[in-house]
């Protein structure tokens, strides 16, 4: 599906009774990230990263895993084992933008429900074991 | 990303936040483009 540039969105609601019935009846809901706007009736391109936490915090999720390029968080060179909440903002303005962004909202997901954030790469096999084996960086209530 | 759930013996579907007004956002007014060094 393309969708113009311009037609861009901040997520405002996620319906969980809806998202709840599905995953009652399949084992994995894989969901793009494009929204509808209830007032205009059009489509909105959104943020994959917002997508997932949106999501993961409406549902108050165990895990959010957020895939990326490099192996986690890195600082001076060296990938960070974990984030706690408690020092997040303080490595944020040490961290580049991009990776900050994941790292601000991880802090958000952590501090509304989600019991641990982790920030891994989708470049090796089977990455979400990779993942749950907290290979990368784990944000947490630390 | 189905086909791959689906061949790991997951039943998987795929679908667009939009589907169902699943997810639902409002539209940004502008767009606020940020370089690698972090300047507007």
């Amino acid at each position: 599906m393309m969708i113009e540039g311009g037609y861009t969105g901040r997520i405002s609601k996620v319906d969980v009774e809806k998202l709840a019935k599905l995953l009652d009846i399949f084992d994995s809901v894989v969901i793009s990230p494009i929204a509808i706007d209830p007032e205009e009736g059009t489509m909105l391109n959104v943020d994959g990263d917002q997508m997932a936490y949106a999501i993961s915090t409406a549902l108050k999720v165990e895990y959010l895993i957020l895939l990326t390029d490099v192996e986690g968080v890195k600082l001076n060179g060296k990938v960070l084992k974990d984030i706690p909440v408690s020092q997040g903002k303080e490595i944020v303005e040490r961290i580049g933008p991009g990776m900050n962004r994941k790292i601000l909202m991880g802090i958000d997901a952590v501090s509304n429900g989600v019991r641990k954030v982790i920030i891994s790469s989708g470049n090796v096999n089977d990455p979400i074991s990779n993942a749950i084996l907290e290979n990368g960086t784990v944000i947490h209530n630390g | 990303m189905v086909t791959q759930l689906s061949k790991l013996g997951r039943f998987s579907v795929g679908i667009a936040g939009s589907d169902g007004k699943i997810v639902q956002a409002s539209r940004k007014k502008k767009i606020v483009i940020i370089n690698e060094r972090g300047k507007k």
